[in-house]
């Protein structure tokens, strides 16, 4: 067996690696993420411009490749927020006490990382944000291994996990866990660090 | 809350000591962490971090902080500060700013040199960046820098605001200046840091430029105003390296050691090995002899490469290995053989603005280059074309070419091949006029380059794709930027275009990024920083490698950066880096190369790291534990002759089968079997010369002669006549226009040689003209030119064929005797038969044996480089047939070499002043002895137990075979 290389390789752009809708998911992500966790849901075109700008230079450095992403991705956000859904997704966000983007987490029953998309808390409910650009990107295993994950630590409060596409701007819940507890309220989490965390982000 | 300081000695295990403190002090469990910074210096820390800091919590489950290398946080830093962001251009546009900020005359320097001064200039604004400073005028640059640095100088600062204004203008940011732009921005903004930083740790920093230090400063400010946590860990022992004392003082903090229950290594223990080599090939030889245990994981080994360029070598010696490898290095690129073909073809450009049209020896080396042939699927295919476009190339012989004209000497398929290459690789570079003409060129090229390296299975290939990564991510971003180009000066000069593709192609340094982390961690110096292995090699600790020799810019040497007002850096921080990295593991072994006899790169010293060290070891009676490895003494044997075997004698049966046997066959064993193995047994082609040499203008003498004499063959041929009416000039003029010489000698060489080989005819006319006054020569008949005569023969019960192609075959009448003359024409004015060696060899008698001697002493029948062999051959082919050339009853017979360049005696005769005894003598053994002598050679060539090696200096130094002799023998 020879040498294998174990390390990322560059992906190259015309070689049927066209990584466009990934850093796409991307941008869309790291832009409504943004206005979720400043529950600003009613931004004009000049607040999303500097938004997709600063994704850009997070994820991609080809400016070829910037121009044909800005303007799908502004599209994109524009035509999510002219949905009829979108007033509903925006109340989804209502009472929040803490918001986190990409939240990393590690998993130590199986020894994984995790990074959920968007984790919003609630007093009375944790809701987990899956992005995707599609709906067909969407695999159903990634959502069990956040499941336990917040399980670990939040086994009593009710947990909503909602898948959220861009094309066509849509969400769905995929999961509701736990709830009949919720009445005891703070008292049964697990972990008292919650208790002041919530207190602090309230 | 209170900014804790601590000191964490290297040899503790730098990151899990780190990862013990944090998950004492700080919670996990809770998602708060997340607003929680941990910093590091460099990337390869971060992710060996966050893995030891969840491998110590399994089974359990945390939520992890921000674990962020210094470059990413500057850049989210700038991006959470920044209301709207300026455009990120990779570094290498820069220069394009640079070049927009000079003045029209500095603009009509060669781009070469504008390039080159501008990335010296940008140098020293970036030593100004770092420094928080506006660059100052230097009113008396040093004198010996060329005019144009020391203008620029004079303008320093004027220079800079231009650059800068630019930058603002055109809503730019690179890398190197994000932290320039984040000390503004927090000048305003400083208040939201709390917002998003809710603790911050910076670990392992050193020496910290002051921009560094301001930014830093701000964030410990307004952080520790929130009441924030946070934490500053040095890798280091107590008392502290005077520069992290520096950077302690600077932000007014006090420091100690971390307490000792977090130490993950309570105690050092540590071996460092040395190692003496004396060459490149057995230090990377003994690295495979240490790492020969499969690796599994990614903190057992390192391998720490000083120089990035000894990859190479140590690539070859583990590509074998079953084994899992991580390579973090910057790699330069102009070592790569896709960077190398690039500046062919941006050669080729240059070459041709400056000549009109395309050398041919460019043209040949692009299209033999030996990547090309790995871009096409049909291998054969590719390998056919090239033949016949070499063998094209050989036959012109011109020294430039119209590439037009080249095509039209191939035929289909190769043709339309041929030309759709040219387009990629000449035409699409002719006339850049402007980026999208670069980008367009250099796209066509990226696009049939990139299968080759689809998926890499070796290093070579890595590279080549993180190159070809790098072309679309950075190349082709700042040729697509218009705010780049709208104004800039040079944006339609085609040679400044070229320049700058070859500056960009040939500058960068490739990161590659070991990750994800898994086996044998291969990494350059710095990388290694903060890491701890069970072993750990460094490569080359040489002087000059460590300390690094930094790449000298001539305007940042002591002196100007003293008038500069910029700090000047000895080698502290390359100290302490060395001090931390033999205590990074468990053993440290530490090679180096000394050699003391060589020139230049060829001598290397061991680091003086390795000197102090023994020094110290000196100081407390201790002794190094070193090996030293001695060259080994090989001496190597040549091998003596090559064996025959079998399959070797069959084709040996089949070639006197189905050859024709030449006077070249039999000269090329009897020079040498050795040749004649690798000629004929092996087919090995000998290289063609594609320029043009003397053998050339001998080959046009030796045209002219014959389309001249055939004119008159089986005539009467007068050389008073033939000067008188000037006729031979005639056909001299109309052969060398068809020669086509002026395409492949320059003026000069043309008019020279056009000159003398006419002279060289006139003057052998001349001779033969006086002959015929003096009535020493009374008639010329041209008998025969370029004559094919074959004779058929039995050998080993199977018949062969004899074949010469004489030059000429004059019949002379000198005195009233006729005389059969056979001519060979030479091109050396100095070639001469031997005439003495004729008697030798009538009386020699065969050899019985067929070992090297004899055949040595049959060679030397024929006298110095078997100049008579020729002669004797072709006079027995033509006694062979001698009824259809001699009518008399009495003749003469003789050979010789026609040589037209010596003016003085341009003929020359094997049988000169012979008795006409001796003549019948001679004539009877070429009639009835010489076949037997040519029966034994071809004896010898199949009874022989091998092929023999010829040592002989003179023939050897010559021989086209040379190097697969060389690698046979050895």
């Amino acid at each position: 067996m020879p040498l294998k290389f174990k390390q990322n390789i560059s992906l190259l752009n015309f070689l049927q690696e066209d990584n466009n809708p990934l850093k796409l998911g991307q941008i869309l992500h790291f832009c409504l993420s943004h206005l979720c966790i400043n529950l600003f849901f009613n931004p004009k075109e000049k607040d999303l411009l500097p938004l997709i700008e600063k994704a850009l230079c997070l994820y991609t450095r080809s400016y070829q490749e910037r121009e044909t992403l800005k303007l799908e991705a502004l599209r994109i956000l524009k035509e999510a927020l002219g949905s009829p859904k979108w007033k509903r997704f925006a109340q989804l966000f209502s009472n929040s006490q803490a918001i986190y983007r990409e939240l990393e987490g590690f998993y130590g029953l199986q020894n994984i990382l995790l990074r959920p998309d968007l984790l919003v808390f609630k007093k009375e409910e944790i809701i987990l944000w899956e992005f995707k650009l599609r709906k067909s990107d969407f695999k159903e295993e990634q959502l069990l291994h956040y499941k336990e994950f917040l399980q670990v630590f939040y086994p009593k409060i009710k947990k909503t996990l909602y898948l959220l596409t861009f094309i066509p701007f849509d969400f769905e819940i995929l999961e509701e866990i736990g709830g009949d507890s919720i009445k005891d309220g703070d008292k049964d989490l697990s972990y008292t660090t919650q208790l002041t965390l919530f207190e602090n982000l309230s | 809350m209170a900014i804790k300081t601590f000191l964490i000695p290297p040899s503790s295990h730098f990151l899990k000591t780190l990862a013990n403190f944090l998950l004492a002090e700080l919670s996990f469990s809770s998602p708060e962490i997340s607003g929680f910074y941990i910093l590091f210096p460099t990337k390869r820390a971060t992710y060996f971090f966050r893995d030891y800091l969840v491998k110590k919590v399994i089974p359990n489950s945390i939520f992890l902080p921000k674990i962020l290398a210094w470059e990413d946080f500057s850049l989210e830093l700038y991006l959470k500060l920044t209301p709207s962001p300026k455009m990120l251009l990779p570094e290498e546009a820069k220069i394009l700013l640079f070049i927009e900020s000079l003045n029209d005359e500095k603009l009509s320097q060669d781009p070469r040199s504008l390039l080159y001064w501008g990335t010296r200039f940008l140098e020293v604004f970036d030593e100004f960046e770092k420094e928080g400073k506006v660059p100052s005028m230097l009113l008396y640059p040093p004198e010996n820098l060329p005019q144009m640095a020391q203008d620029l100088f004079e303008e320093l600062t004027s220079t800079y605001y231009k650059f800068k204004n630019l930058l603002a203008e055109k809503k730019i940011i690179f890398p190197s200046l994000l932290l320039s732009d984040i000390r503004s921005l927090l000048l305003e903004r400083k208040n939201i840091l709390p917002s998003f930083i809710r603790g911050l740790v910076l670990a392992g920093f050193a020496a910290l430029r002051n921009s560094e230090k301001e930014v830093i400063k701000t964030l410990i400010d307004t952080l520790n105003q929130a009441d924030f946590p946070i934490y500053l860990f040095f890798a280091e022992e107590y008392p502290p390296h005077p520069l992290i004392q520096e950077t302690l003082q600077s932000f007014n903090l006090e420091v100690s050691l971390i307490p000792e229950t977090y130490l993950e290594i309570p105690l050092p223990d540590r071996e460092i090995k040395l190692f003496s080599f004396p060459d490149p090939e057995s230090e990377v030889s003994k690295v495979l002899e240490l790492i020969q245990s499969p690796i599994k994981e990614y903190d057992k080994t390192a391998i720490i490469l000083p120089l990035p360029l000894m990859l190479l070598p140590l690539y070859q010696h583990l590509e074998n290995l079953d084994m899992e490898i991580n390579i973090t290095l910057p790699f330069p690129s102009k070592f790569l053989s896709l960077c190398q073909f690039m500046q062919l073809l941006l050669k080729a450009q240059r070459e041709k603005i400056r000549a009109g049209i395309y050398p041919l020896d460019i043209i040949k080396k692009i299209f033999n280059y030996p990547l090309l042939k790995a871009l096409f699927r049909k291998k054969a295919d590719f390998d056919n074309f090239l033949q016949r476009l070499n063998k094209v190339l050989e036959d012109l012989k011109f020294y430039q070419i119209e590439i037009n004209e080249l095509s039209s000497h191939l035929e289909p398929p190769y043709k339309e091949f041929f030309k759709k290459l040219v387009e990629i690789f000449l035409e699409n570079f002719e006339h850049l006029k402007s980026p999208q003409e670069v980008k367009k060129a250099l796209h066509c090229l990226v696009e049939l380059a990139k299968p080759l390296f689809d998926a890499p299975s070796c290093l070579e290939e890595l590279l080549a794709r993180e190159y070809i990564a790098f072309i679309e991510r950075n190349i082709f971003s700042l040729l697509d930027y218009e705010p780049l180009w709208n104004n800039f000066p040079l944006k339609d000069k085609e040679l400044f275009h070229l320049s700058l593709l070859d500056y960009l192609l040939s500058t960068v340094e490739l990161p590659l990024v070991g990750e994800p982390l898994a086996g044998l961690q291969i990494m350059g110096f710095l990388e290694g920083r903060l890491l701890y292995f069970d072993r750990v090699i460094i490569l080359d600790v040489n002087e000059g490698s460590l300390p690094p020799q930094a790449n000298i810019n001539p305007l940042l040497t002591d002196e100007i950066k003293r008038y500069l007002g910029l700090p000047i850096f000895k080698n502290d921080l390359w100290d302490y880096y060395f001090k931390c990295l033999i205590n990074s593991g468990k053993e440290i072994n530490l090679f180096y190369i000394s050699t003391s006899k060589g020139k230049g790169d060829l001598v290397k010293e061991p680091s003086r790291y390795i000197l102090k060290y023994k020094w110290q070891l000196e100081k407390e009676n201790k002794t190094p534990c070193e090996e030293i490895f001695k060259p080994p003494i090989v001496i190597k044997v040549p091998k003596k002759e090559i064996p025959k075997s079998k399959k070797d004698l069959e084709t040996i049966r089949l070639i006197l089968k189905h050859m024709e046997l030449s006077r070249s066959f039999f000269e090329t064993y009897l020079n040498c079997p050795a040749k004649f193995y690798f000629q004929y047994l092996l087919g090995l082609k000998p290289l063609e010369e594609t320029s043009i040499t003397d053998k050339d203008i001998g080959n046009f003498l030796h045209k002219y002669f014959e389309t001249l004499f055939r004119a008159y063959l089986n005539k009467s041929l007068s050389f008073t006549h033939l000067l008188d009416s000037q006729e031979w000039k005639k056909t001299f003029e109309e052969l060398w226009s068809k020669a086509n010489f002026e395409k492949r000698l320059d003026p000069l060489s043309l008019w020279l040689t056009e000159k003398v080989t006419k002279a060289c005819i006139q003057k052998y006319f001349e001779y033969l003209k006086n002959a015929e006054r003096e009535e020493l020569l009374k008639e010329t008949i041209i008998l025969g030119v370029e004559k094919e005569l074959k004779y058929k023969n039995i050998f080993n019960a199977e018949s062969l064929t004899f074949y010469g192609r004489i030059d000429f075959i004059v019949k002379r009448k000198e005195n009233n005797i006729v005389k059969y003359i056979i001519f060979d024409f030479k091109t050396n004015p100095y070639k001469k038969p031997y005439v003495k060696s004729i008697d030798t060899l009538l009386r020699a008698n065969l050899p019985y044996n067929f070992t090297k001697e004899e055949l040595f002493y049959v060679r030397e029948l024929f006298g110095n480089e078997l100049t008579n062999f020729q002669l004797l051959f072709y006079l027995f082919l033509f006694l062979k047939h001698k009824s259809n050339f001699i009518d008399e009853e009495h003749f003469s017979l003789d050979t010789g070499f026609l040589t037209p360049a010596n003016l003085k005696e341009p003929e020359s005769f094997l049988f000169k002043k012979r008795k006409r005894a001796e003549l019948t003598q001679i004539t009877l053994y070429l009639e009835k002895e010489f076949e037997k002598l040519l029966d034994w050679i071809l004896r010898h060539l199949y009874e022989s137990p091998c092929f023999y090696y010829f040592d002989e200096e003179e023939s050897c130094k010559y021989c086209p075979y040379k190097s697969p002799c060389q690698n046979l023998r050895y």
